[in-house]
């Protein structure tokens, strides 16, 4: 069995311990997803896919646990010395405010969820997160999936026959 | 045809299909666009009773012997019928060779899971250097994790072999500096007595 060439497709996800990737192979897309020290493997066939689909997100999200951050940081500057509890304010303070003016700025724009419908279910794509990216995505493999289909499609019988 | 909302999992509305838009799902609200494909508006295959069911004159399935054969398998040659011909790649497989061929790693289309051992073996090279003292230990690791695991391979996608002889480079140099350290300090204390 040969070895397919993979090409890499637009997006990926690199954090301190997970990392996601995406790949074209003559046939087939690769979902490479994982961490610095093994990857999983997920292949979806080009003649598999229905559809690409695209699901609006906000681009921040805040979970609950995150706004016990601004507290335990006011707890911390509470138990700082005297002499430099101020320091401790003002830092405080200028981290909230950049940490708000953030969130307001990143309001405005949108983020994404990228999956590959197949008839057996929506393969989640997670190097895929930023609606730029699926656009990117989608032109980039769009071609190659229509002239896959196409082709396995068998030409209609003239009639007569 | 049959897209599910990825969030809520019911049915999308047929107007997902006539335009790339965002269209919100009429369950949950999801704002979802579709890019729909010739295979979203085809029926599912299925095979006749007419094209599994066995002449007299046919070959039969090797797992099915009612049934008629219509291929045969790449690896070991067994017939098979429609219903157990797997195409993987360009190869038609049977079952069993799937089933080995995913246990021993041949078929690396059936590969599920990798682990990068060179990735590994250099992380255990490069990490205990900023502790200094733990380098003792992470370079002679990382030149057994290097040529302990020097043939298996690396990730399907990225084909280079340079961690390997990155780790391995970095664990010599680790355990020859700390082997002349301990050689030098052996020597300064003989001549200090």
């Amino acid at each position: 069995m040969t070895t397919p060439a993979y090409k890499r497709l637009p997006g990926a996800r690199r954090g301190v311990f997970t990392r996601a990737s995406a790949w074209v192979a003559p046939d087939h897309i690769l979902l490479v997803e994982g961490s610095r020290t093994s990857e999983n493997y997920k292949r979806v066939y080009f003649r598999d896919i229905q559809a690409l689909l695209v699901m609006k997100r906000q681009r921040v999200l805040i979970q609950a646990p995150w706004l016990l951050v601004p507290v335990a940081l006011f707890f911390a500057v509470l138990s700082l010395p005297p002499a430099w509890r101020n320091a401790g304010w003002l830092l405080l303070g200028a981290a909230l405010v950049a940490s708000l003016l953030y969130l307001y700025i990143a309001a405005f724009f949108y983020s994404c969820r990228f999956y590959l419908a197949t008839a057996v279910g929506n393969v989640y794509v997670q190097s895929v997160f930023r609606l730029w990216q699926a656009r990117r995505f989608s032109s980039a493999i769009r071609p190659v999936i229509v002239a896959a289909q196409t082709e396995s499609v068998p030409a209609p019988a003239p009639p007569g026959e | 045809m049959a897209l599910t909302c990825p969030e809520c999992g019911f049915e999308l509305k047929p107007y997902f299909l006539q335009s790339p838009d965002f269209h919100a799902c009429h369950v949950c609200g999801q704002e979802t666009s579709a890019l729909a494909f010739p295979a979203c508006f085809r029926p599912p295959e299925t095979i006749s009773e007419a094209e599994l069911r066995r002449g007299e004159d046919d070959a039969s399935c090797f797992y099915h012997e009612s049934k008629k054969a219509a291929q045969s398998c790449s690896q070991c040659g067994r017939f098979l019928c429609a219903l157990c011909a797997a195409q993987i790649g360009g190869d038609v497989l049977c079952p069993d060779c799937i089933v080995s061929g995913e246990k021993k790693h041949k078929i690396e289309r059936l590969e599920r899971a990798r682990t990068l051992y060179d990735s590994i073996a250099l992380i255990v090279a490069v990490a205990p250097v900023f502790t200094v003292w733990f380098s003792i230990l992470g370079g002679p690791a990382a030149i057994y994790l290097s040529l302990r695991y020097w043939k298996r391979p690396t990730s399907i996608v990225r084909r280079y072999a340079w961690r390997k002889w990155l780790a391995l480079a970095l664990g010599a140099l680790e355990t020859g500096g700390w082997a002349w350290l301990i050689v030098y300090l052996v020597m300064v204390r003989r001549q200090s007595q």
